[in-house]
């Protein structure tokens, strides 16, 4: 084994790699709540809309789920200059990912609408609940307790997803590693330390959301095990 | 519009169907070795990860370890990383190997919490009645646990399959002749890139939404006994 | 003869001192049930017995046989020499009512398949389920899966059967069921019912314990003595509350 692990190398670069921790976090916030906007509006077309919005929106929902998110960047990236449309390498990965996380937000939305219990809504109207106390009181505690897990672990593979970013040039984490890597050639040692970086900040999302589920929605999440 | 029929019949040449037909095939490999090897070691990390001895301890918090970082990585940065440690140790060259090993650890990772999963799904009253009849731990999960265990991890575990042949799309960053870098293979030699991702996305759609639809069926059937 | 000493157990569930210095021997033959209020740790006697819990001082006997419940040998002898029958019934789901009954006798004590088998269908013969050897848990009712659970308790041919709350979940009809089999085995085996039932304990038990929830929550026993002795004479005032109805 001709190699050596020389941490030392790499230390200088480390505030440069975190940084690059902190585009991640953009990228995966602004995605994740248009694919929740948008994933919102899906799903209200699918439970209430008629029959041909139903077709399209199931077509979409589909069509993102049963394809890679990276070959959907790719199309967006590569094939939409072709009709003139030319994206920066930040904003098609942005777009990608919000399209995808839409249809699986879609998804995951309808099956709260769907958990709505009508006996409880029932109750809430012989005791002279209008539609909008109804909607505070018992529908809207209700469904935010049984979406916030399943919302919380699609986060967290979104944050991992934000990596594919690199392959376009994207300097978010994984990004920043491949420069390191290509300037110090160290790459174990970065490569390493990135994934020691995604730990890290999965664990916190996974704590932080944990904290706000149990407090604000009352729903439980595991941190491990 | 006018390039892509142009480009039609050059792009549809035997060459390049059998081309993408193999890249499938790769891409359908990946992700069935993938999760047949997870599905092996996930269980036995699932069963030695349910032990109480406390001799076993540190087998038990290896298991914890292992499994939290192969989930906790983005699946490109776990591939960069083994692919640059298989550099330097040498033992082989061939991506694709590089490419299953890559995918069996990350497979074997999710597929454990899968299976442990179902095994907690059992009501902990079987375990009391079989210790009662003095069932060694092992006796109860063949006899007791895992036949009623199997029903709770089959669709989550087939669910992941088709997920995975999704994530195997980031093999291609490496070099592995799969589908997306079969995609980019094309579109390197001039293709259309609208018609050649397209295409792409095309495959892994005839790919993924059969098995999606089986799986589907297989747990109205499974939830209708 | 004494068939089962227990002397000054301590148990905990963590921190919760569920049993205090509880000391009690059944004879051998004897139907013996346990009253008291929900938490007073009746089941946790039970569960002693057969090693699902650990107590933390004091020792038990079965059959003049000290048991070490941390030694696999003893634990062995003491699950082969009792059988438990649980309070929700914990019949295995995914086996029919035959597999059920025969699969401790053959998989674990290592019995000849033909023989566990006759046996098998002799026992459940003898609950009335004769015609149910091939449905599965789910199908039976409570009454139904209850039997089950006491057969396949007598395939181990334990000496000492313990029963948690066996008609708590059912209705009179499948009640008096119960009590009739009770009645049946009380010849050849040693029977300890946990009940919360006090007209089932008078009518069934030769004698009765009485457990209570002390001030500092824990498990007192507070009076043991031969059935109709408990319910016409009480010696203590907390079990003549308990009997009477009157609660402070």
């Amino acid at each position: 084994m001709g190699y050596t692990l020389i941490y030392s190398q790499v230390t200088e670069y480390i505030p440069y790699l975190l940084a690059g921790a902190w585009i991640s976090l953009q990228i995966v916030i602004l995605a994740f709540s248009g694919g929740m906007f948008f994933g919102l509006i899906l799903a209200s077309i699918k439970t209430f809309g008629n029959l041909t919005l139903r077709r399209i929106v199931i077509f979409y929902v589909t069509f993102f789920t049963n394809t890679p998110q990276l070959v959907q960047i790719y199309f967006l990236f590569f094939a939409l200059p072709e009709i003139g449309i030319l994206l920066s390498p930040f904003v098609a990965v942005l777009i990608g990912m919000t399209l995808n996380a839409a249809a699986y937000m879609c998804e995951i939305q309808r099956a709260g609408f769907l958990s709505i219990r009508q006996n409880e809504l029932d109750a809430a109207r012989t005791m002279s609940f209008s539609i909008v106390q109804q909607v505070r009181f018992v529908i809207l505690p209700h469904i935010m307790k049984v979406l916030f897990p399943p919302l919380s672990n699609h986060y967290i593979l979104m944050t991992l997803g934000t990596s594919m970013a690199a392959i376009f040039g994207v300097e978010e984490l994984t990004g920043r590693a491949f420069n390191i890597n290509s300037e110090t050639f160290r790459s174990v040692e970065i490569f390493s330390i990135t994934a020691l970086v995604y730990i890290i900040i999965t664990f916190i999302a996974t704590l932080l959301l944990a904290i706000i589920g149990k407090y604000f929605f009352k729903a439980k999440i595991r941190i491990i095990q | 519009m006018d390039r892509l029929i142009q480009e039609l019949p050059s792009f549809l040449s035997i060459w390049n169907i059998i081309f993408l037909l193999k890249a499938m095939g790769v891409t359908f490999l990946l992700s069935l070795i993938g999760c047949l090897v997870g599905f092996s070691f996930g269980t036995l990390l699932a069963i030695f990860r349910k032990t109480k001895s406390a001799l076993l301890i540190p087998l038990r918090i290896l298991i914890v370890i292992y499994t939290e970082i192969f989930r906790r990585v983005p699946f490109l940065v776990s591939l960069l990383l083994i692919f640059y440690i298989f550099q330097i140790v040498k033992i082989t060259d061939s991506l694709f190997i590089i490419a299953i090993v890559t995918v069996c650890l990350i497979a074997t990772a999710f597929i454990s919490e899968i299976v442990r999963s179902g095994l907690e799904s059992v009501n902990q009253t079987q375990w009391d009645a079989a210790k009662a009849m003095n069932f060694s731990y092992y006796e109860t999960l063949k006899e007791v646990i895992f036949p009623q265990a199997w029903k709770v991890i089959f669709p989550p575990a087939f669910s992941f399959f088709i997920l995975f042949i999704k994530d195997t799309a980031l093999a291609s960053q490496i070099g592995v002749m799969e589908l997306t870098f079969a995609g980019k293979v094309l579109n390197n030699k001039g293709f259309s890139p609208i018609l050649v991702f397209g295409t792409v996305l095309i495959l892994y759609f005839i790919l993924s939404f059969p098995l999606d639809r089986f799986g589907k069926y297989m747990e109205r059937k499974y939830a209708t006994n | 003869m004494q068939q089962i000493k227990i002397n000054d157990i301590n148990a905990y569930y963590d921190d919760y001192h569920v049993l205090n210095n509880v000391s009690l021997s059944i004879d051998k033959g004897h139907i013996v049930s346990i009253i008291g209020p929900s938490g007073s740790g009746k089941s946790s006697l039970l569960k002693l017995l057969v090693g699902l819990l650990l107590p933390k001082s004091g020792t038990i006997s079965i059959s003049n046989k000290i048991i070490n419940y941390t030694n696999k040998d003893h634990l062995n002898y003491a699950r082969n020499k009792t059988a438990i029958v649980f309070q929700q019934y914990n019949l295995f789901q995914n086996m029919n009512v035959l597999k059920n009954v025969c699969i401790a006798p053959y998989k674990i004590q290592k019995r000849k398949k033909e023989e566990v088998e006759e046996q098998a269908i002799k026992l459940l013969d003898k609950v009335g389920l004769k015609n149910k050897l091939n449905s599965y848990p789910e199908e039976l009712s409570g009454g139904q899966q209850q039997r089950l659970c006491i057969a396949r308790a007598l395939a181990i041919r334990p000496d000492i059967i313990l029963l948690d709350e066996p008609t708590s979940a059912l209705d009179p009809i499948g009640t008096v069921k119960i009590e009739d089999l009770i009645n049946v085995l009380k010849n050849d085996y040693t029977i300890i019912i946990v009940t919360h039932n006090m007209q089932q304990a008078a009518r069934v038990s030769d004698k009765t314990a009485f457990l209570l929830s002390g001030e500092d929550r824990c498990g007192i026993l507070i009076e043991y003595d031969y059935t109709q002795n408990i319910f016409s004479n009480p010696k203590m005032k907390e079990t003549e509350d308990y009997i009477t109805g009157r609660f402070s």
